[in-house]
């Protein structure tokens, strides 16, 4: 068997990122190859380390991300959220707003307003079956879930920056520095309106 | 005799004006604009192209300082109460008291599909979002940006190809052909305005900044061979000014690189050139 390899995370303007993903509905060899080079490859990012990887980041445009947290990583495959708290949140209650990243979206990053707790609902791989499972998620793991679900439906953070006016920043590399990128440099990118 | 006061700086209020100017029919009675400022790198004192055109031609004129002030108004107060004050590319707000100067009507010229993109930078938005068609409109100023009632609106196609110059030059010729024809069907009441709707579909195009222009290199490193269609128009919907830049890592430091129109990049202190030709002075 080959061995697994970490492929390349693509970026804007690649139009996988556009596209909505396709349910997972067997477990093949092609399913099984996707869910571990998912997961390897996630792992292998360093500077920035992701939290999260979708499948259409490496240009697959089936519905599965991956989660790494506390180095603990899974893998949602058909994931849904079957309810979601009331209010959408920028960040935890009294505090600044949690900067959003995206690997896909390298060195922007921006407020997005996401519910702070969901029950998601999703499969799991178990030998060769897929078997649904559900989970609820709060503050950071319900945000990361949230952000990656939006890939499964071709949608970036990046969309929400630009329909609802919030302000987005790129690092400084010498200074470190958050410096405010133009709302119409988003459109330039490609962000869509919501 | 239709008597017009223009408000205005730029090539563009001058190419309408000298259209009135060739007309036996037309005279021009005032001219009010902003007081010359010191431009270009040796900060030389130099006057707009609508003032020079009315030192030429003899009109008096009124230079604003920073603002329009009661100064001005005294000032204005003085000149004879024109038919038309005509409104193009001037920068400044016009106060209630002006609007109502004119023994007719206070008109302006806006280069977009109105109410589409209301605001001072109506092209940059069009080209930037990818329109493929917009209009040039006369309306009506009144205190609400943009929005008086409408005269007149031609429609063009966009060119893929223009920047800035050759949409505003586009633009500005289809009405400047005009105005005579228009002024003089508003004069005999002819041509009367249709309201627009209160409400723009789109943002306002607001005056753009140099920092506007700047993308951050990481994120489109990997697209320079080919810019995506958004940023290809980013490069010309900013041209010639702020113009797309962004900060690349070279051996001597970070350094400013703009991103021109028609596939051109040039690096701080260089001359335009491919990406190709400059790829590797850039790290990584």
């Amino acid at each position: 068997m080959q061995r697994t390899k970490a492929v390349p995370i693509v970026h804007i303007p690649h139009p996988a990122l556009r596209q909505i993903a396709a349910e997972v509905s067997l477990v093949d060899t092609q399913l099984l190859e996707l869910y571990n080079t998912l997961a390897y490859t996630l792992r292998a990012t360093r500077n920035p380390r992701g939290v999260g990887l979708a499948a259409p980041q490496i240009a697959v445009g089936r519905r599965l991300f991956a989660i790494q947290l506390d180095g603990e990583l899974t893998v949602y495959i058909n994931p849904i959220i079957t309810t979601h708290c009331k209010n959408q949140v920028l960040g935890p209650l009294g505090e600044e707003p949690q900067l959003e990243g995206c690997l896909s979206i390298p060195n922007i990053y921006g407020p997005v307003p996401r519910w702070k707790w969901i029950e998601i609902e999703y499969d799991t791989l178990q030998k060769d079956k897929l078997v649904r499972t559900s989970e609820r998620l709060s503050d950071f793991p319900a945000r990361v879930a949230q952000h990656e679900l939006d890939h499964l439906d071709g949608r970036l953070f990046i969309d929400y920056s630009l329909s609802l006016g919030l302000q987005v920043y790129s690092e400084n590399a010498e200074s470190e520095k958050l410096e405010v990128i133009s709302p119409e440099m988003l459109v330039a990118l490609g962000a869509k309106e919501i | 005799m239709i008597s017009v006061a223009v408000a205005g700086s730029t090539k563009y209020t001058t190419l309408c004006v000298t259209s009135l100017a060739s007309e036996n029919d037309f005279a021009l009675t005032t001219v009010l604009t902003p007081e010359a400022k010191p431009s270009g790198r040796k900060k030389i004192l130099q006057k707009n192209p609508l003032a020079q055109f009315a030192e030429q031609a003899d009109i008096p004129t009124i230079a604003i300082a920073s603002n329009i002030t009661n100064e001005t108004k005294r000032e204005v107060e003085q000149h004879t109460r024109p038919d038309f004050l005509l409104v193009v590319d001037f920068g400044y707000w016009i106060p209630q008291w002006l609007q109502v100067w004119p023994k007719i009507k206070s008109l302006n010229i806006h280069p977009s599909k109105l109410p589409r993109w209301r605001g001072s930078s109506p092209g940059q938005f069009v080209l930037l979002h990818g329109e493929k068609t917009s209009a040039v409109t006369l309306i009506e100023v009144i205190s609400k940006l943009d929005a008086g009632p409408l005269y007149w609106q031609q429609d063009f196609t966009i060119q893929p190809t223009w920047t800035q110059t050759e949409y505003y030059g586009h633009a500005f010729s289809l009405v400047a052909k005009q105005l005579p024809d228009l002024l003089r069907q508003i004069y005999s009441g002819k041509l009367q305005p249709t309201p627009q709707p209160t409400d723009s579909p789109t943002p306002i195009a607001r005056k753009l900044t140099r920092d506007d222009g700047f993308v951050p290199w990481q994120t489109i490193s990997d697209t320079m061979d080919k810019l995506p269609p958004s940023l290809e128009a980013a490069t010309r919907a900013y041209s010639p000014w702020p113009q797309l830049w962004t900060e690349v890592p070279t051996r001597k430091g970070p350094t400013r690189m703009k991103l021109l129109p028609h596939n051109k990049v040039q690096l701080a202190g260089q001359k335009p050139a491919t990406w190709k030709q400059i790829q590797t002075a850039i790290l990584e």
